[in-house]
This record gives C-alpha cells, sequence and structure tokens, in this order.
C-alpha cells in the first residue's frame, strides 16, 4: 500500500567492513507535506546517520545506535519502511540489544504482518525472557494468528511474573475460550477484572463465556458493563517513542487515533506533546482543548481553545467551543458573545445559532431566541429541537396559544415525544386548559420511552391536578403510586397527607405521616404536618396535644420558623392553655406586622380570636392546601 | 467426506488466465459517479453510492440501475467541483437495459444501453442505495432509492420499459438520509414489505470541521453526528404503505445504519433482520411473528467483534458458507478493524471466526464497503468479493497530492471448505482475480449477478467520483452449475426471502437463498446461482418458501436456468431446520 520514491540511501556500512553484516539500503519517504520541524528532525537524523557511516573505523556498537535512533525516529512518525529498514540493520550490526527486535515486531504487529512480529518478540524474548511486554505482545500475535494454543506459554510466563497481570490473563481467558473452556475463561477475565477493573473491554468476552456456560442472567449483566477500555501493561519500549517525534503533526495523528479507540488520555498526552513541538500550531491546541474537556478540565479546555483562537481568530468551531464551556459555567453573557461571532464568520453554523438560541432564552431574552429559532427553522423546518425550544421561548412571551400550537404538532407528529408532552401540559396549565394537561400528563405515565423522573413529574402534576380540583381521594391515591414509586418522596408523602386531611381520612393521614417519618425521620415537613393533626384533627380520637406541642416546639427551636410556633399555639389551645396560646399568637402577629406579612395576617387575628374565646383551632390541614 | 470434497474443490482450482476479466468499456457502461466533492468535507460525499441488478423489462436478462450524486451546499455548482464529472451532464441515476446477445458459437456479448430518458426515471437527488422488488405484486419488479438530502424515491415498473413516481402515493418518502434498504416478506402476507436503514441526522448546515488522523481537514467519522432510528414499513396490499417503524419495535434500538439484509437466521421460518451499523453495535431484529421484532444481538453474539469493540460495519451479506444448513454472517469495515465472519451454530447463537477462517488479517489495511458471498468458480462453497475505499484521508497519497486520496483495491477471497479442524477457511486470491483488481478506486457498490446468463457469477462495482465496471466471470462456468428463478403468485414475482435446499446423491445439501439485498446500497440478481463443482448430479430441491410452505422437485437436470413456481412442485410438511 505505502508507495516511497525510487531514492534509496546507500546507507551500507563502510566501517568495519569485514566484519560487518550486509546493511539493508534505507529507503528514503517523501517529506513532502510534512511540517517543517518534522522534515528537519528527519533530514537532521538521516545527516548524522551519514556521517556515522562514513566515518573511518567507526565504533559498530555506535552504528547499531544510529540505525536505531533512526528507525525510532521513522517509527514515531509511522514511516514503517525506512523504520523497518534501520532496525534491522541496528539488529544486525548489535544482536544482543533487545529494543530493536523488539520494536521490529512492534511495528509488524502493527502492520498485521504477525509472521514477522512473532519472529521479532521471539528474538526480543531470547534476550530477556522475563519480559512483560514482549511476553504479553508475542500471546497477542499469536491469538491474532488463531494460534491459542501456541499463545497460552507465553501469557502464562506472563503471570508468573506477577502484577501487573491482567493484560496475561486476559490472553489465558481468550486462550480458554478458544479450547471451548469458558469455566476456565471467565475464572481468567475475572481475575483481570480484579486486577484492573477499568479494562471494561473485558466484560464482553467474559458475557460471551458466561453465554456459553448457560449463565444468561450474568452475561447480561457483564453486557451491560462492556466499553472500550483494554488492559495495560508497562511497555517502556514503545513508549519511548512518544518522546522521539517533535513534529505537531505526528502527535495531533496519534493522538486522533487514540481519540477515535476511546482513549482520550493518550490522546491528551499526544495532544500535549504537539502543542509542545508547536505551540503555534492551532489545530493543536484545539485538539488539546478537546481533550481536555472531554477529561473534565474546563479551565485547561479554556486555555487552549483561547490559545488556538489568538492564532486562528476565524475558527468559528472554536467560538462555538469555548462558547459551550462558558454556558456549562453559566456564564451566559460571555457564552453569547462568542456563539455569535461563530455565526459572524459562519451563518449557517447550527448548533452556534441553536445554543445562541438556547442561552438568550435562558437570559430572558426570548424575543432575540425567537428570532434565532426562527431562522433554524427556515434552514430546517423539520428540526425538533427548533420546534421545542421556540414554543418554550413563546410560552416564556406568553404566548401560550402559539406554543401549545407548536408542542401539539410535535406530539400528532411522534406520540413518543416525551419533553413536548410535559411542556405542552404545562402551556395548558398556564392557559387554564388542565383537562389538555391531564391528558399529556397521562400520556407520559403510558409512555415505554419516559424516563423514569419523567413520569413521576407527570404523576405528581396529575395528583396535583385532582388535589387542585378538589378530588382528594384521587389526589390521595396519585401520591400514593409517587410513594410506591420511591418511598423517600418526601413532597409526594407531604401531599398525600394533605389530601388525606382535606377528604376528611384522618387516621389514615396520622397513618402516612408516621409511615413517612419512619421513612424519613429527618423531614420538618412530614413532622410538622403531624403536629399540626395531633393539635388540631376535628376527629378527638386523632388528636394528642402533648405530643403536637412537642413537636412543634422542638421544631421551633431547631428551626425557628413561625409556622411551627403557630402550631405550638394550636397544640397549647388543645391542652387549654389558652394564655400561653394567646401569648404565642400576638407574638407571631407582631412579628408578622413588623415584616410586612399582610396576607397572613388575617388568618393569624382569626386564630387569636378563637383562643380569645377559650376555643381550640380544628384545621389539620395548611392553608394553601384548602 | 465433507473435508475431503472441500479439498477436491480446492484443488480443482483454474488452469490458467483470470477470473475476472473488465468488460466495463465493450460492454458499452459509460457511467461515472460524481461526488460533488468541494473541499468542504461534506460527510455525504465520501458515503455513496451504490446501485442495483433487476430484470425491469423481463427479458430474462439483468438491467442495470446506478445511482449518482451531484453538488452539495450553497452556491455550490458544477466549476467548484474539486474533480470534474465525467459522465455526460445532466447528473442523474441511469438505467441502463441489457440487450444480450448470444452467438452461434455460444459466445456471450453484454450491451448496455441508456434508457433513463425513456424510463420516465428522473433520479437527480444526491443518491445513496437500491432496493428492488415487486411491491404491488403485478409481476414487475419495481425500485427504491435512497438518498441523502432529499425523500427517498419509489420508482413503480408500469411495463413497457416506464416507470412511474410512487413514493407519494406509497407512502415511503422517507426524509432522513437513508443508505440501504430491503424489500422482504416480514408478515407473510404475500406483499413485500420494506425495510430502510437510516444513517446519521447530518444536515450540511451542521457539517463539522473535523481534522483526520492525518493531522489534516478531514472527512468526520460518524461519532460526530447522531445515528438516526431504521424505519420499517408494512404493505397494506393496496399500493400503499404504513409506517410501523414504532410498533414493531425496530427503533427501541439503532445506530448509524449502512448496511441491512433480511433472511430467516434463527430456522423458524421468519424472515429476520440484520442491521449493520457505522461504529455501533449492531442488530439482529429477530422476528416475533405477531408483527414485532426483538434485538439481542449482544447475547447472541453478532453485535460487537470477539473483543467486544463495535466496528464500523458498512456492507453485509447471510449465507451458509460452511455448509452446516444455517446462516452466517460476514461485513465489511473500516482500516484497522478487519472484516468479521459470524458463524451461526443453527440456534441463532453467533461466533466470531473472522481470524480463524482467514478473513480477518488480510482486511486490516483496508476499508470495506460492498460485500457478497457467491460461488464464483462453482465447486459449492460460497467464495466472497470485497469492495474497498477509504473513508478518511490514507497521509501517504494526500502526500503525494493526490486528488481524491481515499482509494485503495479491492479484494477476493476462495473458499476453501471445511479446514482439519472442521472449520471453515477461506484464502485471498486477489491476485488471481484478473487485472481489474489491480485498480485503485474509492470503491462502494457492489452488484451480484449473472449478466451474461452464462452460468456464473459477474460483479458490477460503483466507484465514488469513479467508473462503473462490469467484471465478467471466466471460469464459474468450467465446473457445473444450476441456475434457479424461484417466484410465486399470479402474475409471478421473485420469491424473496426462499431458500432451497440442493440434494446431492451423496454429498451434503447446499442451502441457499433468494435475495437481492446485502452487500452495500446495492441490489442484486435475485436468481440463485448454485454451484455443483465436479457431479452435476442433483437429486432433489426442497424449497422453504416465505410463507412458510415447502414443496420439492426431482427430475433436475443442471446446466441451466430453471424456473420454480410456488405450487408447482411436490408439498411437503414445514419441519425446523
Amino acid at each position: 500500500m505505502r508507495r516511497w520514491p525510487s531514492v534509496v540511501l546507500a546507507l551500507v556500512a563502510s566501517v568495519a567492513a569485514a566484519e560487518s553484516p550486509e546493511l539493508l539500503p534505507v529507503p528514503e519517504p517523501s517529506l513532502v507535506g510534512m511540517e517543517a520541524a518534522v522534515r528537519a528532525q528527519l533530514s537532521e537524523g538521516l545527516a548524522d546517520l551519514r556521517s556515522f557511516r562514513d566515518q573511518p573505523g567507526g565504533d559498530r556498537a555506535e552504528l547499531a545506535e544510529a540505525f536505531g535512533g533512526m528507525g525510532q525516529i521513522y517509527l514515531a512518525y509511522d514511516l514503517t519502511a525506512p523504520a523497518e529498514a534501520c532496525l534491522r540493520n541496528a539488529h544486525a550490526l548489535q544482536p544482543a540489544d533487545f529494543r530493536w527486535p523488539y520494536l521490529l515486531g512492534a511495528l509488524h504487529q502493527n502492520e498485521r504482518r504477525l509472521d514477522e512480529a512473532f519472529a521479532g518478540f521471539e528474538a526480543a524474548l531470547e534476550l530477556e525472557p522475563r519480559d512483560l511486554a514482549a511476553l504479553v505482545r508475542t500471546g497477542n500475535v499469536l491469538l491474532a494468528r488463531d494460534e491459542p494454543e501456541a499463545a497460552r506459554p507465553y501469557f502464562e510466563r506472563a503471570v508468573a511474573l506477577g502484577a501487573p497481570r491482567a493484560a496475561a490473563l486476559a490472553g489465558l481467558a481468550k486462550v480458554a475460550a478458544a479450547a471451548g473452556e469458558h469455566e476456565t475463561a471467565v475464572q481468567h477475565f475475572e481475575a483481570a477484572l480484579e486486577e484492573q477493573p477499568e479494562a471494561s473491554a473485558l466484560h464482553y468476552p467474559l458475557a460471551i463465556s458466561l453465554r456459553e456456560l448457560g449463565r444468561i442472567d450474568d452475561a447480561r449483566a457483564r453486557l451491560a458493563l462492556r466499553g472500550d477500555v483494554r488492559p495495560q501493561f508497562p511497555d517502556p519500549v514503545a513508549a519511548n517513542l512518544l518522546q522521539l517525534a517533535t513534529g505537531a503533526g505526528v502527535h495531533l495523528m496519534y493522538g486522533n487515533r487514540a481519540l477515535r479507540q476511546g482513549n482520550v488520555e493518550a490522546a491528551a498526552e499526544r495532544f500535549r506533546k504537539a502543542v509542545a513541538a508547536n505551540p503555534r500550531s492551532a489545530p493543536a491546541q484545539q485538539a488539546l482543548g478537546s481533550a481536555l474537556y472531554q477529561l473534565g478540565d474546563a479551565d485547561g479546555a479554556i486555555r487552549h481553545f483561547s490559545a488556538s483562537l489568538a492564532l486562528d481568530p476565524e475558527n468559528p468551531a472554536l467560538h462555538y467551543n469555548l462558547a459551550t464551556i462558558l454556558v456549562e459555567r453559566e456564564q451566559d453573557d460571555q457564552a453569547v458573545r462568542h456563539f455569535q461571532a461563530a455565526l459572524s464568520q459562519a451563518p449557517d453554523y447550527h448548533n452556534a445559532r441553536y445554543n445562541l438560541a438556547t442561552a438568550l432564552a435562558r437570559m430572558g431574552r426570548s424575543k432575540e431566541a425567537e428570532g434565532h429559532y426562527r431562522t433554524l427553522l427556515e434552514t430546517d423546518p423539520t428540526d425538533v429541537g427548533s420546534r421545542f425550544y421556540l414554543a418554550q421561548t413563546l410560552r416564556q412571551l406568553g404566548r401560550t396559544e402559539e406554543a401549545a400550537e407548536l408542542l401539539s404538532a410535535l406530539v400528532d407528529e411522534e406520540p413518543g415525544r416525551v419533553r413536548a408532552r410535559l411542556l405542552l401540559a404545562a402551556v395548558s396549565m398556564s392557559s387554564g386548559d388542565t383537562e389538555r394537561a391531564a391528558a399529556q400528563y397521562r400520556a407520559v405515565v403510558d409512555l415505554p420511552s419516559a424516563e423514569p423522573a419523567q413520569r413521576a413529574r407527570a404523576r405528581r402534576e396529575l395528583a396535583g391536578l385532582a388535589a387542585r380540583s378538589g378530588s382528594w381521594a384521587e389526589a390521595a391515591a396519585g401520591y400514593g403510586e409517587l410513594i410506591a414509586l420511591d418511598p423517600r418522596d418526601e413532597q409526594a408523602r407531604f401531599g398525600q397527607a394533605m389530601a388525606l386531611m382535606l377528604a376528611e381520612s384522618y387516621g389514615d393521614a396520622r397513618h402516612r405521616l408516621q409511615e413517612g417519618l419512619e421513612a424519613l425521620p429527618e423531614s420538618a415537613s412530614l413532622a410538622h404536618a403531624l403536629a399540626r393533626l395531633l393539635a388540631t384533627c376535628p376527629d378527638a380520637a386523632i388528636r394528642d396535644g402533648d405530643r403536637a406541642l412537642q413537636i412543634s416546639l422542638s421544631l421551633f427551636r431547631a428551626l425557628e420558623n413561625p409556622l411551627f410556633a403557630e402550631t405550638a399555639a394550636m397544640s397549647l389551645a388543645e391542652l387549654g392553655r389558652y394564655e400561653e396560646a394567646l401569648t404565642w399568637q400576638r407574638r407571631l402577629i407582631s412579628e408578622a406586622e413588623r415584616a410586612g406579612g399582610a396576607a397572613i395576617l388575617p388568618r393569624l387575628r382569626e386564630r387569636l380570636a378563637l383562643y380569645e374565646r377559650g376555643e381550640p383551632c380544628r384545621a389539620p390541614w395548611l392553608e394553601e392546601w384548602r | 467426506m465433507v473435508l475431503l470434497l472441500a479439498l477436491a474443490g480446492a484443488g480443482a482450482a483454474f488452469a490458467a488466465g483470470p477470473i475476472f476479466v473488465e468488460r466495463t468499456a465493450e460492454s458499452g457502461l459509460d457511467f461515472h459517479h460524481f461526488n460533488g466533492m468541494s473541499g468542504r468535507f461534506y460527510f455525504a460525499e465520501v458515503v455513496g453510492a451504490g446501485g442495483g441488478l433487476l430484470d425491469f423489462d423481463g427479458d430474462g436478462d439483468l438491467d442495470l440501475y446506478l445511482v449518482q450524486g451531484r453538488m452539495l451546499g450553497p452556491d455550490s455548482d458544477i466549476p467548484k467541483a474539486l474533480i470534474p464529472p465525467r459522465h455526460p451532464l445532466p447528473l442523474r441515476d441511469r438505467l441502463y437495459r441489457n440487450d444480450l446477445t448470444v452467438a452461434a458459437d455460444g459466445s456471450r456479448t453484454v450491451k448496455w444501453v441508456d434508457v433513463t430518458e425513456s424510463s420516465g426515471i428522473d433520479g437527480t437527488g444526491y443518491g445513496m442505495g437500491v432496493a428492488t422488488g415487486d411491491y404491488d405484486n403485478d409481476g414487475r419488479v419495481d425500485l427504491y432509492v435512497t438518498q441523502f438530502d432529499a425523500p427517498n424515491r419509489l420508482w413503480r415498473n408500469e411495463g413497457g420499459g416506464t416507470f412511474s413516481d410512487a413514493t407519494s402515493a406509497a407512502g415511503v418518502g422517507e426524509e432522513r438520509w437513508s443508505v440501504p434498504a430491503v424489500f422482504f416478506d416480514f408478515d407473510r402476507d404475500g406483499w413485500l414489505d420494506l425495510y430502510v436503514g437510516n444513517y446519521m441526522d447530518y444536515t450540511l448546515a451542521r457539517n463539522k470541521a473535523c481534522i483526520g488522523e492525518s493531522g489534516l481537514r478531514d472527512y468526520c467519522g460518524p461519532q460526530s453526528y447522531k445515528p438516526l432510528p431504521d424505519r420499517l414499513f408494512r404493505n397494506r396490499r393496496d399500493g400503499t404503505f404504513e409506517d410501523v417503524s414504532e410498533k414493531s419495535g425496530i427503533t427501541a434500538d439503532f445506530g448509524a445504519t449502512l448496511g441491512v439484509t433480511a433472511a430467516d437466521f434463527d430456522g423458524d421460518g421468519w424472515l429476520d433482520v440484520y442491521v449493520a451499523n457505522d461504529q455501533t453495535a449492531n442488530q439482529l431484529w429477530l422476528n416475533q411473528r405477531d408483527g414485532t421484532f426483538a434485538n439481542d444481538a449482544l447475547l447472541l453474539g453478532c453485535a460487537l467483534n470477539r473483543d467486544g469493540q463495535a466496528e464500523a460495519s458498512m456492507g453485509v451479506d447471510a449465507a451458509d458458507v460452511d455448509g452446516d444448513g444455517d446462516l452466517d454472517l460476514f461485513m465489511t469495515h473500516l482500516t484497522r478493524e478487519s472484516n468479521t465472519l459470524y458463524l451461526n451454530d443453527g440456534s441463532g447463537l453467533f461466533r466470531d471466526l473472522s481470524t480463524g477462517s482467514g478473513l480477518g488479517n488480510p482486511s486490516w489495511g483496508y476499508t470495506g464497503f460492498g460485500t457478497a458471498f457467491f460461488d464464483y468458480d462453482n465447486d459449492g462453497w460460497l467464495d466472497l468479493y470485497v469492495a474497498n475505499g477509504s473513508v478518511y484521508i490514507i497521509f501517504e497519497l494526500a502526500r503525494e497530492k493526490d486528488p481524491y486520496p481515499l482509494h485503495q483495491t479491492n479484494q477476493l477471497y476462495r473458499n476453501l471448505g471445511l479446514g482439519e479442524n472442521g472449520r471453515v477457511t477461506f484464502a485471498e486470491t486477489t491476485s488471481e482475480g484478473g487485472e481489474v483488481f489491480e485498480h485503485s478506486g474509492v470503491s462502494r457498490g457492489a452488484l451480484f449477478g449473472d449478466l451474461d446468463n452464462d452460468g456464473d457469477t459477474d460483479v458490477v462495482v460503483t466507484n465514488s467520483s469513479g467508473p462503473a465496471r462490469v467484471l465478467i466471470n471466466q471460469v464459474g462456468n468450467r465446473a457445473h452449475w444450476l441456475g434457479l428463478r424461484l417466484v410465486t403468485g399470479e402474475p409471478r414475482r421473485d420469491a424473496l426471502g426462499a431458500r432451497i435446499a440442493v440434494h446431492r446423491p451423496g454429498r451434503p445439501p447446499l442451502w441457499r437463498r433468494a435475495r437481492a439485498d446485502g452487500s452495500f446500497a446495492s441490489a442484486n440478481d435475485p436468481r440463485v446461482l448454485i454451484g455443483l463443482g465436479e457431479g452435476e448430479a442433483v437429486s432433489r430441491l426442497e424449497v422453504h418458501w416465505p410463507d412458510g410452505t415447502v414443496e420439492e422437485w426431482d427430475e433436475i437436470n443442471a446446466g441451466a436456468y430453471l424456473t420454480l413456481a410456488r405450487g408447482t412442485g411436490q408439498a411437503v410438511e414445514p419441519r425446523q431446520q
């Protein structure tokens, strides 16, 4: 596949000619299209090699080192033909050096020239029989040649060396699986994963072995964990190549290759090298920024995107990337500026316009957002995202009918659109169309495509709608479904208790509140609801003024919420301690007057009058629920 | 015994001469694909296009439909193309009629005549692929063309060499970017349904700037965009289709689809669908016999390669390559991934035998697209052709200032039968394939069929921004063969999805299927061409029709094409295979 120019260097050693082995000519690769730094490095390396070759009486070991060094440089740049010739010459000149046959093996393994790869690694292992990387690579080459039994001793020798053993154990597992020994394969895979749990690529072959053993559930569990990270092993000779390449381009190439294999950390390392090799390479800065972003280093990403932007200020993708990170940091003002810059360079940059519109809507600049969504829809009227967010923006602008029309069309086209249904329901609520809202929420509850949280939200809204319409039993049942799904759903437990009280099912309400406090002992709202019920319940069998006072006082001391003080006053009234109740109630009224709480003053004064008349309060629900 | 026969077959290789010779110019095929490449690296430029082989005029030989591209993007006109069009303008899909002649000495000449104008087909979109099938049961094969940036088109064969646009009437104008499609009867009602494979949620306005491995601006990969769910259309038997994508369950899992084949993978007599996706797990939709499908490809072992990696699947085919009566799978992949062969154990469980079969390692350096199992030497074992062409810039070519630095050579593999370990093995025979295999191109579609009706399988290869090439098989009919057209209904139409067992005295049966699907974005000869090797005796033919019925025929004479019509054989009880 690879084509080399006809120019061939006659790099045949003149030194110690009598004893020297016959050396291979080294094909000179075309340097056309390569970066200046790489061309310079290769040219200088070649010049050094030539001068070594031409030195009278040169040292054979040094010449080997020169060929080997040049071979590594070529290899670092993926220039395999000259690399191979150089490494073969180095090996011929210095057969006792482990590096040269090993690198020849690695080169051929990478090229899928498996027989030659095996020969290289075998030669390396003769020199270093305990080299972990050579043993694992040899085993893998033999697996790739479909010779699992031949691979077995190499993996066994690697395992015997001790940790890290994951790669060798994985190799042994594959050997066992190929032989149909799936019990053994499972053991080896599991041992490898125990050592390197991050080696997620092993879950799949492990699952297949489990399948062969009929352990289908176990296999499915492993399939759910599968990923792309392969078991790692130290490989110092190959890792050294990373240090040799100086051109940004080659590091970009390897970095992108690593990204395709899902290894973002390795990619970032390569992109760092690319930036170090050429800090003025905008693609290198951009690639490093992207990799750092994927690794969660947003600061680093911003730094390198900014550096890239300084070099390539008209690159819309860079503005876009920066804006995206700024959005995540809730710096919408700056994000908007970068999105706008991206669009000024590339007006048809869909994602930039889309995210700009979304940021503007979030900032309350709904009119501008609407304009951008409409521009997007001119280009692609079927764009579901733009239609959805346009509807949301119209809702913000108070144009609920237009929003409802857009959302209804989305739902009619594709009934499984959960978010559209939820928004249509919310819009319907705003416009007072509770029937349409309820229909949408009910549809979401029944949709298989709805996420559990979306389904829960729909159930909650349906329960709320029932409560608002005074259908207390229906509301209580709705909240009950939510509690069944999540026993720690405090909001649902509270709503259920209120609905039961308003349905006059006081015993059930007390039972549910006590049950709720067992599940959520830290819940102040449930404790308070219970205190209010015990203090004021119309059913005497339910009331317990002492306990109500104890709960409300302890809540008030801990949280100093006036609601708890009000319940304490109710408790005191229930116990016939009206003077104390009046003292609490008057203090509440004066606090409310000072704080401008005009809305609650009538209620407080009404209860004050009750206590002045020596009557207890009999309203266990919180007022907003009435 | 099987081994001995296999090795005997392998020994009967060809005395001399290439396996294929190119007859593009001689046959009058002047089609040259135009991909509209303008330097903006629009994704669609490197994906298409394929074509289809079909006998649209019912004269018994295969005609040819080839899919064309055009310029893409705003303000783009032809002078801005990096590689100017070489096909005479206007750029549009082309329909070629095969005016096959047989001379007195028996020699055959394929002659293509461009009948696009008179056909009424006006294919001016950015085309991707072709599916063929008689969807309205009128005895004439129709065409479904998938497209980028425009709705797919259904061309109804009106007879008399003309077609009409039935897209809107039939309700199959899928607007998303589709590549493969297949007609198949999933509900056994005798009417062809339609599965459409959708690729990416990509529009020109959303084109991203990607940097490739080469460090140069390059085409983006599928990770850059979101995949789209496929579509399944149920034939309502009145010329229209119902979109049953949701209710059939096939949208529950999806990837970026580039290959589709419909066949019975679990041997229950109902057609399933295998979906090959680009860099995401593949799906095997098993027919639940109630209008729904369920995908369990991960556990069945045909979603990922043996290392658990999702690969960039492009072309796909299903056939019984190891002679055990069930359907195995092969799909082509990206450079440095190797192609994959999954062997079926008969129950629908698959094992990755890419390495052990000899198909994995030789494909390491290539990006494969169109492919199919076919018996090029008619020795009874299904061989393989792979059309290659990169989707990313090949650095070495770019450095040499190659105008389209994605080209690679194509490959040919010979099935050697079962080896000593009882496993099927292949050997690469590209070097014996002929001069045509020395062409380096950006191949995409590969269409398989007996163009000259001489008893062996020929190939038409489509190339992105390159010529469609006609490869005529030179060797197949030196061995014994039997050609079958399996038809059903009145008027007769091809029984796509039928399976046939060819029983031979003292030898294991050969299982084949009638299909037009598979490969990449292409439609193949629906006839079944069976290589019989050195023995021409066929004791019995057993046909499993798509509706679940089974019939047998005996007293078969090899060396010719026969038509087997459903209802004319001896009915037998269906049995689990």
